[in-house]
């Protein structure tokens, strides 16, 4: 009975970023838990490779493209179209950061951030939709899964002002599009991840014990966590939870 | 590699009011995933029932208990303490409601709701920490786990006259959220799940007629009542190996009304 409650075996899900990171690990456990998971990365041959490595686990394929341009958004959903009728599962991961002091923060900075962080995914979920409606049933709702930030909802050390902007931007959105589409047997939510080992948040060894100070439960985030909370969101056991907010951070926001 | 992410079998739960209502949803779904769940009741022959009822799908043990007076609290309490060495999931669910106009309230609704809806589940964790911490000892990664259940009426502003239910469900969430940070280092995991709309005896008065139910339902994003596999889906998740890293979370589950809203 858990099992059938958690599984998604046979499901197609999309995951934008997965090629490093939280991304990767996402990637992973759907992959291993017998979902047909497509990876979006921007390097062609990375994402061949990456694919071809989740590929001993089950059903991982690549998907090169660029979501940070609107052509890039489009082609990534044609491509997916053209392979399959339906898709159950968009995990909205791909991310870029940018910090710098307030008075040095650039153009270039916030356009980046915001338009990967915040624009793609609207526009991507948009485009995507043909193919999330084919695939949901009020039993068994197509899930959208946006991966934000504690920075989005609480104001961090760093000043990555774009950043955390674009995260909260996504959090709202989440409940936006929620409201939208649960007519539709889509669920929309966002998980918030605190301190997960990853490109966007390299931490030294040495301030390593510094950053756990911050953290409740002592430890960074990994696999099983964010594996855990993208299958509850994705299985017909969250089929009744939309425009959420998730914090996964170990209590780092309280 | 993640075998068993939602696995829970052989931990031992307390699902306080357990007998009837949300709390027996939760008590048979963590039974069908193998738990060992004992469950409280005010009224003895209830409990007696569920429990031999529930015992069909794993072992299942009814203590009756009224969750009001603090000694009696205690008394379960202890008498958990008695049976167990360690306790790996504390469901606090038994609940007390009181509906009257608001010109009318009076204030005899407030001490017995507040005393079974936050103190209740205040001392009984108090109480029963040793055996909690005791879980939580021997895997920082598989954390005893503390559930307190909230209500959407404690989050939104719903059209209830429960005045003192809702300040008490408001006043559970951020009960869970103190306590979570300052139970943390001891693996300990404490969150609120806070449900919407299921279909319990509180909401049997929405239910009833067919215009009043269409007319609530519009006002649901998902259009639907939550099941007991909804609301067992988040408590499995919560106190499984997948939810081990987080604590002090408020988890709606309402089909969007508050999300969305």
């Amino acid at each position: 009975m858990v099992s059938e409650l958690f599984s998604v075996r046979g499901r197609v899900a999309l995951v934008t970023g997965g090629t490093s990171g939280i991304g990767y690990m996402i990637a992973k456990g759907l992959v291993e838990h017998g979902a047909k998971t497509y990876i979006v990365g921007r390097n062609p041959d990375t994402c061949s490779a990456i694919a071809t490595e989740l590929s001993a686990f089950g059903q991982c394929l690549p998907l090169a493209g660029d979501l940070s341009s609107m052509p890039g958004v489009e082609a990534v959903a044609s491509a997916l179209g053209e392979r399959e009728s339906m898709l159950h599962i968009l995990v909205n991961n791909a991310g870029a950061m940018y910090d710098a002091p307030l008075g040095e923060f650039t153009e270039q900075g916030w356009d980046d951030v915001v338009d990967l962080n915040l624009k793609s995914v609207f526009f991507l979920t948009q485009s995507l939709l043909p193919l999330l409606r084919a695939g949901a049933t009020a039993d068994y709702p197509s899930a959208v899964v946006n991966i934000g930030s504690m920075g989005g909802t609480r104001v961090g050390p760093k000043e990555n002002y774009s950043y955390q902007a674009a995260k909260a931007g996504l959090h709202h959105l989440t409940g936006s599009l929620g409201k939208r589409l649960g007519g539709e047997n889509i669920t929309v939510n966002a998980i918030a991840p605190g301190f997960f080992p990853s490109r966007l948040t390299q931490i030294p060894d040495e301030q390593l014990p510094a950053i756990l100070q911050l953290v409740p439960r002592r430890r960074l985030g990994k696999e099983d966590d964010i594996v855990g909370s993208v299958i509850h969101l994705a299985s017909r056991a969250g089929s009744f939870i939309t425009g959420a907010v998730i914090p996964l951070d170990g209590g780092m926001t309280l | 590699m993640s075998t068993g992410l939602f696995d829970i079998s052989g931990k031992v739960a307390l699902v306080t009011g357990g007998a009837s209502g949300m709390g027996r949803m939760i008590a048979e779904g963590l039974l069908q995933a193998g738990a060992k769940v004992y469950i409280t009741s005010r009224k003895p022959a209830d409990c007696e029932a569920a429990a031999a009822e529930m015992s069909r799908i794993g072992t299942c043990i009814g203590i009756a208990a009224d969750l009001d007076p603090p000694e009696a609290v205690v008394e379960l309490a202890n008498k958990i303490k008695a049976l167990e060495d360690k306790l790996d999931i504390l469901i606090n669910n038994a609940g007390r409601t009181w509906g009257a106009p608001l010109e009318s309230f009076p204030d005899k609704a407030w001490a017995p709701v507040m005393a079974v809806n936050v103190q209740g589940p205040f001392t009984l964790i108090r109480e029963l920490l040793p055996l909690l911490k005791n879980s939580g000892a021997d895997n920082s990664d598989n954390p005893a786990r503390v559930i307190n259940i909230g209500s959407l009426a404690g989050k939104a502003v719903e059209p209830l006259p429960a005045y003192s239910y809702v300040a008490s469900k408001a006043a559970i969430h951020h009960l869970s959220r103190v306590l979570a940070a300052e139970l943390a280092p001891d693996n300990i995991t404490v969150n609120a799940v806070v449900p919407g709309y299921f279909p319990t005896k509180m909401t049997a008065h929405i239910r009833k007629e067919e215009d009043t139910s269409q007319e609530f339902l519009a006002r649901v994003p998902l259009a639907r009542y939550g099941t007991a596999e909804d609301i067992v889906g988040l408590c499995i998740f919560l106190s499984s190996r997948a939810g081990a890293y987080i604590t002090g979370g408020e988890h709606i589950i309402d089909g969007g009304m508050f999300g969305c809203h």
